[in-house]
């Protein structure tokens, strides 16, 4: 690589970003639009729309370079409106190789950069050859991170769980969406049969709209598809995906919370999906820079321990000694309320909740932002409260402690603010803070 | 107030401003009382006087049951400094308690409606990286609110302890 001057992406690059606009376009037009124009038409449209995004695309990779030089990754882009980002690579949080499914067939990589504070992923740099694509990650977490001084890259050879394929459709077989589909698909035929004069458009629009409600759980199971973690020595390894091979790691230090869900249709299996709440991942998140993650999509109990272990090291959710809610609680949470609990660890905050969907979640005290007392006016009636221990990013289990009497309650909340601060003010690298602070 | 269960040992409560239920009302009744007119006029014209004078009534205990709870929330709303943490409490319906460490401040907002701004009272929010962080402090003088704001970020800044 030349010191000066800047690197193209791969060539292919614009006819795999043409084609994906002609898919916006066929969608944009839908059954309804196809009806009305007559397919003839319809391809027309979609042909021209086509070859302009393409043309639209070509151009874009003509004005696109990327280079790496003192510290920082400098990308220029854009066609009208020119744009030259210069991120410092200290700030990268993460740097994730993926391969949507066209450039899977050509062989091709996008990389994605995440930068703390951004609420959105960096536009990715797309596409790479794969080989370069890891090239550059290589390069970019060299600059970010200092290397490890005394344990190899390699993450571990046998995965710490891997989910196998007939457990992880079967799981998405027991949804609520597919257990309902039949009930769907017969009040479809009997509408047919009750109005023959449904067009053909009519029934396309109706598969269309059961192919939505298979959306979810198809893509659930294809995001997981054969999804593995690996202990690696500066995080956990997570890889998976059908269509779009996905290897990601999760820094140890940024994790936040980690929690095990086992829905009612699961537990019959013993099965539980895991997640974790950790800082600077923009991916799909509302909230700035945070995100839940999947550590799991479907496993047994014990491999639900196993992962949270990993992630939040010395906790094993089977060991934990659960201070029950108070039998008053019934009033408060008539169905759930046995399941109400909580308890201090060593490291962590823990609380037991849910009664259709079993839901544990344990919080790193050193993570807790602030910590709240609310009482209801009906929780009132029978001197409880609850406690709610405010985190960053979306577990998908609220991190609160319901159905504790008031006393206790105030008592659990000074306990969580003295956890919650640093025995030391250890200073944290700068890439902690999310930026904009100030 | 009795001394009570919510207190926090070693906490200094300090009342917000009693004038900001004056504020809250102001701004509820130039939001209501034209919107209950409207509603009534149009009522009058579609179903006659008779079910006018009900939505009116019924509009009417609304407002006076608002009124209530707004001056007695403005009356417990309060907030401490110690040495760690802000101390918030408000609600008298559900009633909360926020605890919020210096070190955890990510940035702080000052803030004043058209109302507030003629009573001379301003709001200070507390921001965390937690979005659920619920800590505001309305009803301070502007003054009381910058001096706040500013030992806020300075006692933050010493002590931030990032995510």
């Amino acid at each position: 690589m030349t010191p000066t001057g800047m690197r193209r992406l791969h060539p292919l690059s614009p006819l795999l970003r043409g084609l994906r606009s002609f898919w916006f376009v066929i969608a944009a037009i839908s059954w309804q639009g196809f009806a009305q124009l007559g397919l003839t038409r319809g391809a027309i449209i979609v042909a021209a729309f086509g070859l302009l995004g393409l043309a639209w695309s070509w151009l874009g990779w003509l004005t696109t370079g990327y280079q790496i030089t003192q510290g920082e990754l400098r990308v220029n882009d854009g066609i009208l409106t020119r744009s030259r980002r210069a991120i410092p690579i200290e700030r990268l949080q993460a740097v994730d190789v993926v391969q949507p499914l066209l450039a899977r067939l050509t062989g091709l990589a996008e990389l994605r950069l995440e930068t703390a504070g951004g609420g959105k992923t960096e536009a990715p740099l797309s596409y790479l050859t794969l080989a370069a694509a890891h090239d550059l990650r290589r390069q970019l977490l060299a600059h970010a991170a200092p290397p490890p001084t005394e344990t190899t890259d390699t993450p571990q050879t046998t995965p710490l769980v891997s989910v196998p394929t007939p457990r992880l459709i079967a799981a998405q077989l027991l949804t609520p969406h597919i257990l309902l589909l039949p009930i769907a698909v017969a009040f479809t035929v009997w509408l047919f049969i009750i109005n023959p004069d449904l067009t053909l458009f009519g029934i396309a629009g109706t598969v269309t709209a059961v192919a939505g409600i298979l959306f979810q759980p198809v893509k659930e199971a294809m995001v997981n598809y054969r999804f593995t973690a690996r202990v690696a020595h500066d995080g956990l390894r997570v890889g998976h995906g059908l269509l779009e091979r996905r290897a990601q790691t999760l820094p140890l230090k940024r994790v936040i919370a980690a929690g095990v869900r086992a829905p009612l249709l699961w537990r019959g299996f013993g099965w539980a999906r895991a997640s974790v709440a950790s800082a600077a991942y923009g991916l799909d998140s509302g909230i700035e820079g945070f995100a839940g993650r999947t550590l799991l999509p479907v496993g047994t109990r014990l491999q639900a321990r196993q992962v949270v272990a990993a992630v939040l090291p010395g906790v094993d959710l089977d060991a934990i000694t659960w201070n029950p809610a108070h039998p008053r609680s019934r009033w408060v949470a008539p169905l759930s309320w046995r399941r109400l609990a909580v308890s201090m660890e060593d490291s962590v905050f823990a609380v037991r909740s849910g009664w259709a969907t079993r839901a544990e979640l344990v919080v790193d005290y050193r993570r807790i932002q602030s910590v709240r007392v609310t009482q209801g006016r009906w929780e009132r009636l029978f001197g409880l409260a609850t406690v709610h221990a405010d985190i960053a990013g979306a577990p998908g289990i609220a991190s609160r402690a319901r159905g504790r009497e008031l006393s206790e309650a105030l008592r659990l909340a000074r306990d969580l603010i003295r956890r919650s601060a640093p025995p030391a003010p250890a200073p944290l690298p700068p890439a902690d803070r999310p930026a904009g602070e100030g | 107030m009795q001394p009570d269960v919510w207190d926090v040992p070693g906490a200094q409560w300090r009342p917000v401003d009693a004038r900001l239920a004056r504020v809250r009302l102001i701004n509820l009744y130039l939001v209501c009382v034209p919107l209950a007119g409207v509603a009534a006029l149009l009522a009058v014209w579609w179903w006659g006087q008779r079910f006018a004078w009900l939505i009116a009534a019924l509009a009417l205990a609304l407002l006076i049951l608002r009124t209530v709870a707004i001056v007695r929330a403005v009356k417990v709303w309060a907030y401490a400094e110690t040495d760690e943490h802000l101390l918030v409490r408000h609600g008298i319906w559900t009633r909360r308690l926020s605890i919020v460490p210096y070190g955890r401040l990510q940035y702080l907002d000052v803030t004043a409606d058209p109302v507030s701004r003629v009573y001379r009272l301003a709001t200070l929010v507390l921001h965390t990286a937690a979005a659920t962080t619920d800590a505001t402090v309305p009803g301070l003088s502007p003054q009381a609110a910058t001096e706040l704001r500013d030992r806020l970020a300075e006692v933050s800044g010493a002590r931030t302890e990032g995510l």
